[in-house]
């Protein structure tokens, strides 16, 4: 498929965070930045229980009820000008964001027990690869590949796919009495974001 | 087309396919009556009641009347319902510029048909956005 081409509600967003059996070195890290290199750790879907974690395997956040805005806030700086009536603006070097993402929580997803992926990220002090995937239509695809990054997963479907180092910082639970419960997830962002890409 | 007749083609173009006559429930749309009381049948009523998020959309429901068997009990709506839910809950269509999205979807309670009372009316409803572009 290709960018998404229409105005539309994004119904389907996803995130994900690559799980691969070993951790990626700082300089495999720093070396990421093409659309083929970060599609390449979204190949295979595994559970955040009990996943086996591969070469191209990660794992997805799932029950995201709020998504926060994606990529670098700006800051616009005025800069006074010699004799104009008026100053002008500069870009400012930005803030780094942070992000926060609330989602409907399911326990289990992230306990922070042996075998469990997402439990144990929280946390870990550990730079992990993010993505986020914008997707107004569901993925035609099936299994642990409906939501690859390529073409079998959500390429069946206009998407576009940002990607980011950053590391899973804390994890906020909300118990509520009339509602689901709820948690918070906080990430730091730790690069500029890669993308928009698609597949 | 307009933004009205190009959200109801959409809507109607899902009613069309091979994949939703195969289900064999026979469709009509409102105000067209079936050609063999007593059957099972849908009717589909698009009403495009609301200001979309600019002038060339527009937002509104799709209301469906399931018309099953009574001797059937409540289970065979609920049937339909599911079927409809495949090709309508979250799903989006795209036949125009524009492009039609549909939200979640909700049923009623089945009620006596007072047309046919050898029928039960289950009224399905699902929000839906057709997003055109200035």
């Amino acid at each position: 498929m290709s960018q998404i081409t229409s105005i539309g509600a994004g119904l389907f967003s996803d995130l994900a965070v690559a799980a691969p059996a070993t951790e990626l070195t700082p300089a495999g890290i720093a070396a990421l930045d093409t659309d083929a290199e970060f599609q390449a750790l979204f190949a295979t879907e595994i559970a955040s229980m009990g996943g086996t974690p591969a070469p191209g395997t990660f794992t997805r956040i799932k029950n995201v009820r709020e998504f926060p805005s994606l990529g670098t806030p700006p800051n616009v700086v005025n800069v006074p000008v010699f004799g104009s009536t008026t100053s002008q603006q500069i870009q400012g070097q930005a803030d780094a964001p942070s992000m926060e993402i609330t989602l409907n929580f399911v326990p289990a997803e992230w306990a922070k027990e042996a075998g469990n992926i997402l439990g144990n990220f929280v946390g870990d002090g550990k730079q992990h690869v993010f993505r986020f995937t914008l997707l107004n239509a569901e993925p035609t695809g099936t299994d642990d590949t409906k939501y690859a990054s390529t073409a079998p997963g959500v390429g069946t479907v206009g998407n576009s796919q940002y990607y980011w180092l950053g590391k899973l910082e804390a994890l906020q639970v909300s118990p509520q009495l009339s509602d689901t419960n709820t948690a918070t997830v906080t990430l730091t962002i730790q690069s500029e974001f890669f993308g928009a890409f698609t597949s | 087309m307009g933004r009205y007749t190009d959200a109801q083609q959409d809507i109607f173009s899902v009613f069309a396919t091979n994949e939703w006559k195969s289900e064999g429930i026979a469709t009509h749309p409102s105000l067209i009556v079936p050609d063999n009381p007593g059957q099972e049948y849908i009717r589909i009523s698009v009403i495009p009641s609301s200001t979309g998020i600019n002038t060339k959309s527009v937002a509104g429901m799709l209301l469906i009347d399931i018309f099953a068997a009574r001797v059937q009990g409540p289970r065979r709506p609920m049937e339909i319902a599911d079927a409809l839910d495949k090709y309508l809950n979250a799903k989006s269509v795209q036949l125009s510029s524009g492009m039609t999205q549909f939200m979640s979807s909700s049923t009623g309670k089945p009620l006596e048909d007072r047309e046919d009372p050898a029928l039960s009316m289950t009224l399905y409803s699902i929000a839906f956005n057709y997003f055109g572009e200035n």
